[in-house]
């Protein structure tokens, strides 16, 4: 850290030298440019100039004409008295934070299942590859199984085996529950990128850690909260914001399974921006929910980095070399 | 170094030569000088709809051979070629995708839309107004004994943005094994549609024979209907004597009285009768058709297209496709029965019709094509192989179409068919009336409240719009 600020101050006692770190610096930068080049055009491409479409639309009245009629706030306007809108801001609440319960922690649960407590590792990986199935089905195929799988009826294979088992009458369990269903249709699939990250750091960890522990007369049960749970913070922060962000963002299954209904019960903030843009042909107030979509995102990422110390994280290397 | 380079240079001109006296078109050079030379326009075209609608645009293909012909008489040295797609998933996503190849000047030449998105499509300067060719071009001649109701639904502001291309009515089906077992004589259930025509057997009379079959057990459900947004549902509107739209001020009514009686017969249905499944909107289409054709059913609320349909789909656990045999045997079929006694009943058509690309460079030969494909040869062959019906009478006097009892049988119902209103806004009115139908079926709102709902809906979402009570 000395060095740090030693480095910082650089440039006003020692000019010269500050130049010629200065230039290091910047053919450093050339060097990497064509390693980072193309993911920067990637992301300009794809991230940068849609956000800033999307900025420009949200002031535009753009409908089924597709031209841009510019209207200010009136969107912004708009949204603040959609009532509908608070239902969606609701729902994703409920949504986001149920769902990330299950990605991670189920995740971390199967990873543990898979990796830690089966020791034949054939076994571990069949078990994981079983649950990548979803995630390797195309979404319509895996919302359909969902719709087949809840119908309504006695010939839907959930009501099927509650009839069978228990002589109960069908249920309509998408109707009557349709965020717990988008919740776990989510869950499932979401589980299975965590499990396959937190595997992956649990085998990272040196044998010996366990060793050890062992030989302290540590249980299982230690052994995951002194020894496996603090080696995977990193682990369990990059996967607690990256699904945070993707199911804000998400929506397709919800569309698939549910459509937001009954009655906007399943209508999460994306999804409401969807409809609107393209059931309804408003791409500018579309743009205008986006647009809030973006920044809610934006102060989540940036909380969620502070609170799990991101800048302890990525200055550990650094402290190292010093030591 | 230089010799390499000079070897190089001379083999890639050698081989330049021999290429270039490969690519040549003998057919070219064997035809005489004089011979006059062809320019060939290939049209995009594409339509929506089921499998079985795919002559939307085999029969264009097929027009095309004889628009060809008549150019060559003509002394026109243009020809038609077609490039042809149809897609049987997605209609909001095919429209989608041809307003954004629009933008950027392409896009299909010639579509099938439904006719309700006529004035999202005009409006948005997507397709060609038609009048002019319809009534000065020597091609009008074909599409002048279209039925007048029809060119009505391919109208916006009083001009011609389409050519009719197909029908079809929105029909109450009954399965006849079912009203047997409740003792109905065969000469009872031959009279229903004439009686349901008369106004002598009303919504109620079938909700009372639909819970009766359930009561006995002879019907696991006694009433379906589709499980998502579609014309049905405005069709009950107006079966309630509701307005939707004023031509006066081009604007969308929200007729709360018959609004709020079309959201009480739904009610009552799921929540009073349970005639309904209360979750009727969240099934899933196939198992909707495989219950209706193994005869859980008595009755259901579909379209002509359907009688194809079930001859073409594998929906029957045992039977596989049916066979019109079975269907007549066991399936019968009448307008939607009239919200009271010696009421007109109802039913509801929405005609696709062609547009014609605005971006398209020869939009005459556009319009030939699908003039030509509209004369009743054509047509017929559609109606006939898709369940829909036919676009003028005399296609209807087609000897393959009059030979087709079913569709002779429903030819009728057009006499008794309304509209959906030509209004941009309209999709939102019914997606939204939807839901408050949904509502009402799973007991989430009763009727009032779900009219509040609804009210507040289309006050926040639709801005062309008046109430009226």
């Amino acid at each position: 850290m000395e060095q740090y600020v030693q480095e910082k101050s650089l440039p006003v006692a020692y000019p010269k030298e500050a130049a010629e770190t200065h230039v290091k610096r910047k053919s450093s930068f050339i060097a990497a440019l064509p390693f980072i080049g193309p993911f920067l055009i990637l992301i300009v491409l794809f991230y940068l100039v849609p956000v800033v479409l999307t900025i420009v639309m949200s002031f535009t009245g753009m409908d089924f004409t597709l031209e841009w009629k510019f209207v200010g706030l009136k969107n912004y306007i708009k949204l603040c008295q959609d009532k509908s809108a608070g239902i969606a801001a609701l729902n994703t609440l409920k949504y986001v934070a149920s769902t990330l319960l299950i990605n991670v922690g189920f995740g971390f649960l199967l990873a543990i299942t898979t990796t830690y407590f089966t020791k034949k590792q054939n076994t571990g990986l069949l078990f994981q590859t079983i649950w990548m199935l979803p995630r390797m089905t195309p979404a319509v195929i895996y919302a359909l199984l969902w719709l087949w799988f809840l119908d309504p009826t006695e010939y839907g294979m959930l009501n099927a085996f509650f009839g069978k088992l228990f002589n109960a009458p069908p249920r309509d369990w998408i109707l009557t529950s349709p965020m717990p269903v988008v919740i776990i249709a989510n869950g499932l699939i979401g589980a299975s990128l965590g499990m396959v990250v937190f595997s992956a750091a649990i085998k990272s960890i040196p044998e010996s850690y366990f060793h050890a522990a062992s030989v302290d007369g540590a249980t299982d049960w230690d052994i995951i909260r002194y020894v496996i749970i603090p080696f995977l913070k990193w682990p369990i922060m990059f996967m607690t914001i990256w699904q945070t962000l993707s199911l804000l963002t998400s929506y397709e299954y919800i569309l698939l399974i549910t459509d937001g209904g009954p009655l906007n019960k399943s209508e999460v903030w994306a999804l409401y921006s969807y409809h609107k843009a393209f059931g309804s042909y408003e791409f500018g107030y579309g743009a205008a929910i986006s647009v809030v979509l973006v920044i809610i995102a934006v102060i989540i990422a940036l909380v969620m980095l502070k609170v799990f110390g991101y800048d302890a994280m990525m200055n550990r290397g650094k402290t190292k070399v010093q030591g | 170094m230089k010799k390499t380079l000079k070897t190089l240079v001379v083999i890639l001109l050698a081989l330049g030569l021999v290429l270039s006296g490969c690519g040549g078109r003998p057919e070219e050079s064997a035809e005489p000088a004089t011979a006059p030379v062809t320019e060939t326009v290939v049209f995009e075209v594409e339509s929506y709809g089921s499998p079985a609608d795919a002559t939307r645009v085999t029969n264009l293909e097929e027009a095309a051979q004889e628009l060809n012909e008549i150019l060559q008489e003509k002394g026109d040295n243009r020809r038609v070629e077609v490039k042809a797609n149809h897609v049987s998933s997605g209609y909001d996503e095919y429209n989608q995708k041809f307003m954004l190849a629009h933008k950027t000047g392409a896009g299909a030449d010639i579509r099938t839309i439904s006719h309700s998105d006529i004035a999202m499509m005009a409006e948005g300067g997507y397709i060609l107004e038609l009048d002019d060719y319809i009534n000065d071009s020597e091609w009008g001649k074909y599409v002048k004994d279209i039925y007048p109701n029809l060119w009505d639904a391919a109208k916006w502001k009083s001009k011609i943005y389409g050519i009719p291309q197909d029908t079809e009515a929105r029909t109450v089906y009954f399965r006849k094994d079912i009203l047997r077992k409740l003792g109905w004589s065969e000469e009872d259930i031959s009279e229903l549609p004439e009686k349901i025509e008369k106004g002598q057997f009303t919504l109620d009379d079938m909700t009372s024979i639909a819970k009766e079959a359930v009561d006995k057990g002879f019907a696991k459900a006694g009433i379906y209907h589709r499980p998502n947004n579609g014309a049905f549902f405005p069709a009950m509107v107006y079966n309630f004597g509701g307005k939707l739209f004023n031509q006066e001020t081009n604007k969308l009514v929200f007729d709360r009285k018959a609004i709020k009686d079309t959201l009480d017969y739904f009610y009552k249905l799921a929540q009073v009768d349970k005639v309904l499944p209360t979750g009727m909107t969240s099934m899933e289409w196939r198992q909707i058709h495989q219950n209706w054709v193994e005869g859980h059913v008595l009755f259901w609320y579909g379209g002509t297209w359907h009688w194809a349909e079930y001859q073409e789909v594998e929906y029957h656990g045992e039977l596989g496709k049916l066979t019109e045999d079975y269907m007549f045997e066991n399936m019968g079929y009448a307008l939607i029965p009239a919200a009271s006694k010696g009421g007109k009943p109802v039913t509801l058509s929405q005609p696709y019709v062609y547009v014609i690309n605005s971006n398209t460079e020869h939009p005459d030969l556009a319009f030939a094509l699908v003039a030509i494909s509209s004369q009743p040869k054509y047509n017929a062959k559609h109606a006939v192989g898709s369940g829909h019906l036919v676009i003028s009478p005399l296609a209807a006097e087609e000897p393959l179409y009059k030979e087709n009892t079913f569709l002779s049988d429903v030819q009728y119902m057009l006499d008794y068919t309304k509209l959906q209103p030509n209004h941009h806004e309209f999709g939102k009115f019914t997606s939204a009336l939807f839901k408050a139908i949904q509502s009402v079926e799973i007991g989430e709102y009763d009727p009032e409240k779900a009219l509040n709902w609804l009210e507040e809906q289309v006050k926040n979402d639709i801005d062309e719009i008046e109430f009226i009570d």
